[in-house]
């Protein structure tokens, strides 16, 4: 009876572990890859402990209607450009048909509302307003080696700061993921438009080379 | 073995310790010798060395299973990442083995079962971790400690493991802190559920109760009670709500230690900590603003009102036994203090003023430090008699705290109380040795 326990235990608990490990690889093997361009964090702090701590230009939409319901989990349609960028033009409260999407469980919506003097109570309604949202998409760590991510921690304040003194393609930092049915899995952060895991490896042979 | 002798392995061991030295200077025959070995049943094991072997074979089990995951990490990089999700899962299969074998070889060993839960647990929430960085799942400490500790249950109830048991209590407390939403509303089912999964473990603590193992039980219902105190402020109650909450809780503990001391399920520590907590209450009891805070509302109002009115259930039957069994008045009082917070607020709700109430709480702790003071006393105990001088002292000084009197009546004041205080204790300890003499 005891024996029977035991192998319930097993059966439940790496269904779980299985579960995690299996739906992400299925996304991974057959959903579509887009690309996030990463957008400057804290300075002081982008790395928490052994991962990079990312933001996403993609991550606030700005509208002048209202594009998403008034709550709940939400789906957002991604528009991919040619070089394979997403961007997010449109928040749904129901998956959409044909486009890729990314379900979205937090998100926060604020609005600008000027009204001028001569506005009345009557045309008030009538006043043009900006919708802002702030989404947390499901993606916002890359993993690295402990060793590493010193390194890389540098590297990525380098490519940010390059950024913004000589304007250079701002889509050389990005992060690679997977979209599949609103599920979205992280498979590769890019630095300068490599891979940081090679970037690091090429720069420490750059400069045991010196 | 006569089961209305107290179950307690340490003192019996130091009893059978004795009972060689007692022969050999006459105190005792060996007829009285062999007497009171059958009265206790056969020599147990020491408590101390059953326990520290459990420890270590809870210990092994993290050491082991960190050990080998830190060797994967070694080269985590460089395995590919199917490769590194199955890694994630080995040391779980090697847990299974484990608990094969000891259910199949070690069933009555606690050391194994101990080791094999922990070690599970352990293995269960590292497999969830590697794979949450192997596929960079954004982080949630909530949802990862609510996973493994549901996850667990099985284990911990298979094994009736009480080391696994903690894992799981400290598990669930952590998680609420973590989930609780310092900002927003929560809902009832955000509250309930704590409440649910911490009496998830009460069929292992009347498992342990039926198998007679009084020391296990001990300590997961003192882990558990612990739990259910460091939660109380995250479960969505006003000040009110969990102040009755705790004022109830320690009460029902003062209770169920005095009902049964010989046996006591509560440790004297918990005992104590719990009295320490009602005089505590007590003060802030004494003070007027503390009875205008008392509005509960919607959800929360319900929640609040369920969880009070299990507590007062439970404070009425175990007040009401204390008192068919004749146990000390001073127990009887200290064990009243949540009923009478309850019953005093009730009775006050729609009164305006806070004056009586305070007046009478005021009272009713006065009242409670002389009983104190007067069973202490006769009992010949000097620990009780300085509680009872503790809690009148106490709310004296409170109400000095409380008063517009100019800080030179104050510290007068103040001074005063402190000599009362000694001088009550000289005369009574002299009386007390003067009445033991005699």
């Amino acid at each position: 009876m005891k024996r029977i326990g035991l192998l319930l235990i097993a059966i439940l608990q790496l269904a779980a572990v299985t579960w995690m490990i299996a739906s992400r690889e299925i996304v991974l093997a057959t959903g579509q890859e887009v690309k996030f361009v990463t957008s400057p964090v804290d300075p002081a702090d982008p790395f928490r402990g052994r991962y990079v701590a990312l933001r996403f230009e993609a991550a606030v939409v700005e509208s002048e209607t209202d594009l998403a319901p008034a709550s709940g989990p939400i789906c957002a349609v991604l528009s991919v450009d040619n070089d394979g960028y997403a961007t997010i033009t449109a928040l749904l409260a129901d998956p959409p048909a044909d486009a890729p999407y990314i379900t979205i469980t937090r998100w926060y919506r604020t609005w600008d509302n000027p009204v001028p003097a001569e506005v009345t109570d009557e045309t008030a309604n009538d006043v043009p307003q900006t919708y802002h949202y702030a989404l947390t998409l499901p993606f916002d760590r890359y993993y690295m080696n402990e060793k590493a991510a010193p390194q890389a921690e540098t590297a990525y304040r380098e490519a940010l700061a390059n950024r913004t003194q000589t304007a250079a393609d701002p889509k050389g930092n990005y992060l690679a993921v997977c979209v599949r049915n609103g599920k979205a899995v992280a498979r590769q952060l890019y630095i300068d438009g490599q891979p940081v895991e090679e970037m690091l490896r090429a720069k420490s042979q750059a400069e045991t080379a010196d | 073995m006569n089961t209305s002798v107290p179950n307690d392995r340490p003192h019996i061991a130091w009893l059978y310790r004795q009972l060689p030295d007692w022969r050999s200077r006459g105190i005792l025959t060996e007829e009285a010798e062999a007497a009171l070995r059958e009265q206790y049943g056969p020599e147990p094991v020491a408590d101390y060395r059953r326990i520290t072997s459990i420890l270590f074979a809870a210990l092994a089990s993290l050491l082991i299973g960190g050990g080998i995951i830190l060797l994967f990490a070694y080269n985590w990089e460089n395995i590919s990442r199917p490769l590194r999700a199955l890694l994630s899962i080995a040391p779980l299969l090697a847990t299974y083995a484990a608990g094969y074998f000891t259910l199949t070889r070690r069933q009555e060993h606690a050391t194994w079962k101990e080791g094999v839960a922990v070690g599970n647990i352990c293995a269960l929430a590292a497999a969830i971790a590697l794979v949450g960085q192997t596929y960079n799942i954004p982080g949630n400490l909530a949802t990862f400690l609510l996973t493994v500790s549901l996850l667990s249950l099985p284990t911990i109830h298979l094994f009736r493991s009480t080391g696994a048991a903690l894992l799981y209590l400290v598990g669930i407390v952590i998680w609420r802190w973590e989930s609780h939403d310092f900002h927003h509303h929560e809902s009832l089912h955000d509250y309930a559920l704590f409440w649910i999964l911490l009496a998830l473990v009460i069929p292992l603590l009347l498992r342990h109760l039926k198998t007679g193992s009084f020391h296990a039980s001990r300590i997961l219902l003192t882990a558990m009670i612990a739990a259910a105190a460091i939660a109380m402020p995250v479960q969505g109650m006003e000040e009110w709500g969990f102040l009755s909450a705790y004022a109830l809780t320690a009460s029902a503990i003062v209770a169920t230690r005095a009902l049964d001391d010989k046996n006591a399920l509560i440790l004297p520590g918990v005992s104590g900590l719990a009295h320490v907590g009602l005089f505590v209450i007590l003060l802030f009891l004494s003070f007027g603003d503390t009875w205008k805070t008392c509005n509960f509302h919607g959800e929360k109002a319900l929640g609040t009102t369920v969880l009070l009115s299990a507590l007062v259930a439970g404070n009425i039957a175990l007040w009401t036994l204390l008192n068919v069994r004749r146990k000390p008045l001073i127990a009887q009082s200290w064990a009243a203090i949540g009923l009478a917070t309850i019953a005093l607020r009730l009775a006050t709700a729609e009164v305006e003023s806070t004056h009586l109430v305070t007046a009478l709480a005021n009272l009713a702790g006065l009242a409670l430090g002389a009983t104190t003071i007067v069973c202490g006393y006769r009992a010949g105990r000097m620990g009780q008699v300085n509680g009872g001088l503790v809690v009148i002292g106490g709310i004296l000084f409170m109400r000095f705290l409380d008063s517009d009197m100019s800080l030179v009546l104050r510290g007068c004041g103040l001074i005063a109380i402190g000599i009362a205080f000694i001088l009550t204790n000289i005369i009574l300890s002299r009386k007390m040795r003067k009445e033991k003499a005699s």
